[in-house]
């Protein structure tokens, strides 16, 4: 179990792995977005991969990247058709991140390095934990942005627009506004992914220690 | 022509692709390392959009549209980016071994770049015309082609520098690129 | 070749299959993304033309690349969907014209400019501007959110071209915008007689009895000449108080030279600030005014002139 968590953190498609960058910058601006585009790559990540499994088989060598990024894409197409009717508040708030999640280099990088190999089972739940492993880093940053830009954590249903919750945890005079700017972005990322090096090196460190 | 300036300069400079708008990250982590290896990437994303623009633009307009086929731009559009890159490949491989090898996996990762995507979208959805398609298409690349350039310069010296552990590689990449970003950031309202 | 073929085939069969999923998606969730689309605007468009039931989108052409939409509420006007770039992003708004040619409605549909500067385009200081203007009027920018005001009013006259070359209107550009008041809130009082304006005496220029009204002109150093280290000939300002002799009150207080900074110190040249000094007595050493929110120098330049006056008898 141990070693599961400590997986998320080392191998973490966004801090550990600097996969899937683009989006993680652009949409942790509030936990609403970051749970709308985890979510939705969540799905599509499992979708993809057990498709990819199913037909790694009979697609020919030549051409398995195009064939996965027509699987890919159809995939997100339709869970952006679905949004849009559905859950419009997460279409006006993601944008044009919804068609790029496409260009996702975790779908495409698990697609060819693991579902291509495996089957459909396996394949389902690499997908699973990576995608968990995403949703995990975005909404990291996106609390941390929130809470420093807003001092304030709130969610609301995308289906209906209610509330769900909203609850202040920094008095609002306190709040820096810089977090929910492009500078803010790149700072947070930058000092996470540091903190996850440096566990890196602690738990590789550690790791030598033991097999001496 | 006053329009077409300010659209240019938006999309090069004040709303540079890098700097607000987070695209093009993971190439640019890696290829932003070396100066070399950033103008080749830079000069050959501004080739892959300006091109893929054009043959998206037109087939949207085309045959998408009138076959009431727009809900296909997705797929069509990747795979025309796909091919598209494919054939700068074999031409770089034939005519210009030493930047194809100079290059190397970056350049199959214009593909999943993006940037790329994202230009031909806007393309779309901002209904530009024809001339309006072009200037974008250079504009925005070449915002990517700038700050991939200017970043390798400070990187190179970075490198050699003697930083925090944790920091080292991708993670000060980023700090500069929030420096970077809060310098341009004065660009705002300039057009 | 055959290699060749079948590699073609397959990605062909793919896409194919893939094009009749995203077809049934599609035709599964196109028509509810369009009621959404119209049932956004149409909120909007029943708001600027309560009495009309029928509305519909009209085809256009626009040189300006600013209108994304044009809607027509039957009998009863138009309404534009008008994009435009702000300071930092987008801004959308709808407006709406009625039949007779003015302009009913206003709202700003997305912005995301500096709040408290560019984001003041959405709010009634600007759209109290803009709404009951005809289409042939020239609308007013906001000083201080210049950007993002004058993008605005670019998008409305997009509109009022095309609306007027719809109906025929003939528009001379003659119109000259009235300029929108700024806002002026007032803060701590400033007592006439008190250390806040012992600094810096005014001085009294001239004086002139008529009947039980005396009128003097006063010069009173303002923040052009006392702060201001970059304006090239700093004049302080003049103004001109009318005393009732008979009950030693002040009648009036009004500029004849205004020399501070324009937009900001000019605030206090309002009826909300200088209608304080009506009534005031001279021989109240209490008597106080209100400061001008973000022009302090400048109203205490005016209460200093008052002082003047109050000492000079």
């Amino acid at each position: 179990m141990k070693k599961f968590f400590t997986g998320l953190i080392l191998d973490n498609p966004v801090f550990g792995l600097f996969l899937g960058i683009c989006s993680t910058l652009a949409i942790t601006i509030n936990l609403n977005n970051a749970l709308g585009m985890g979510v939705s790559v969540i799905l599509i990540l499992i979708a993809s991969n057990v498709i990819i499994s199913a037909i790694r088989k009979i697609t020919p060598d030549e051409i398995r990247i195009p064939v996965y990024i027509v699987v890919i894409a159809t995939l997100v197409k339709a869970v952006e058709l679905l949004i849009k009717a559905y859950a419009p508040a997460i279409d006006v708030a993601l944008g044009v991140f919804i068609p790029l999640i496409v260009v996702n280099c975790i779908i495409l990088g698990r697609a060819e390095a693991f579902a291509s190999k495996n089957g459909m089972l396996a394949s389902a739940w690499d997908g699973f934990t990576m995608g968990v492993g995403y949703i995990l880093g975005l909404v990291v940053m996106s609390l941390i942005r929130e809470i420093l830009a807003t001092g304030i954590v709130e969610m609301v249903n995308p289906f209906n627009d209610a509330l769900i919750f909203s609850v202040r945890l920094v008095p609002a005079e306190f709040s820096i506004s810089m977090f929910s700017q492009p500078v803010g972005a790149f700072l947070t990322f930058a000092v996470i992914a540091a903190g996850v090096a440096a566990f890196r090196d602690k738990v590789e460190a550690q790791t030598k220690k033991e097999a001496k | 022509m006053d329009k077409l300036f300010a659209l240019f300069m938006t999309a090069f400079l004040i709303n540079n692709i890098i700097l607000t708008k987070f695209l093009g990250m993971c190439p640019f982590l890696g290829v932003s390392r070396q100066r070399s290896s950033a103008i080749g990437m830079g000069l050959a994303v501004i080739f892959v959009i300006l091109g893929a623009s054009i043959f998206t633009y037109v087939l949207y307009y085309s045959v998408l549209v009138p076959l009431e086929l727009e809900y296909m731009d997705l797929i069509t559009f990747i795979l025309v980016i796909a091919a598209f890159v494919q054939f700068v490949e074999l031409v770089l491989k034939k005519y210009s071994p030493a930047l194809y090898k100079a290059l190397g996996i970056y350049l199959p990762l214009i593909t999943t770049n993006c940037v790329v995507l994202y230009v031909t979208l806007e393309n779309i959805t901002n209904k530009f015309d024809f001339v309006e398609m072009i200037v974008y298409s250079i504009a925005v690349p070449a915002g990517f082609a700038l700050m991939l350039f200017i970043f390798s310069t400070i990187r190179e010296r970075l490198d050699i520098a003697t930083t925090p552990k944790p920091f080292r590689g991708n993670a000060l990449a980023l700090v500069l690129a929030a420096i970077m970003a809060l310098a341009f950031s004065g660009l705002a309202g300039l057009v | 070749m055959k290699k060749a073929l079948y590699l073609a085939a397959f990605l062909a069969l793919t896409s194919a299959l893939a094009g009749a999923v995203l077809a049934g998606v599609n035709s599964l969730t196109a028509p509810i993304i369009n009621d959404r689309a119209i049932a956004a605007v149409k909120a909007t468009l029943q708001e600027f033309f309560p009495q009309a039931d029928e509305f519909s989108e009209l085809d256009f052409e626009d040189e300006t690349g600013l209108i994304t939409n044009v809607y027509q509420a039957k009998d009863a006007g138009y309404a534009y969907n008008v994009k435009v770039q702000g300071y930092k992003d987008v801004i959308t708004f709808v407006v709406a014209f009625s039949e007779d040619a003015e302009i009913v409605g206003f709202k700003i549909t997305f912005i995301n400019d500096t709040p408290g500067i560019g984001s003041r385009v959405g709010e009634d200081e600007f759209s109290n501007g803009v709404i009951g203007k005809g289409s042939t009027d020239a609308i007013a920018t906001l000083s201080g959110a210049t950007v993002s005001s004058s993008s605005v009013v670019k998008g409305i006259n997009a509109a009022k071209a095309h609306f007027n070359a719809m109906k025929g209107i003939k528009d001379d550009g003659t119109s000259v915008p009235d300029p929108v008041e700024p806002v002026i809130t007032l803060g701590e009082p400033v007592v006439i007689v008190s250390d806040a304006t012992a600094t810096s005496p005014a001085e009294i220029l001239e004086k002139t009895t008529d009947g039980n009204i005396t009128t003097y002109r006063v010069s009173a150093k303002g923040y052009a000449v006392l702060e201001d280290e970059y304006s090239e000939d700093p004049k302080p300002n003049v103004y001109v108080i009318k005393i009732d002799d008979t009950a030693n009150t002040v009648v009036s207080v009004a500029y004849e030279t205004f020399s501070d900074t324009e937009n900001i110190g000019d605030k206090t040249d309002s009826e909300t600030f200088l209608k304080q000094f009506e009534g005031l007595s001279l021989s109240d050493a209490t008597a106080s005014v209100d400061v001008v929110t973000g022009a302090t120098y400048t109203s205490i330049s005016a209460a200093r002139a008052l002082r003047a006056v109050v000492e000079s008898r």
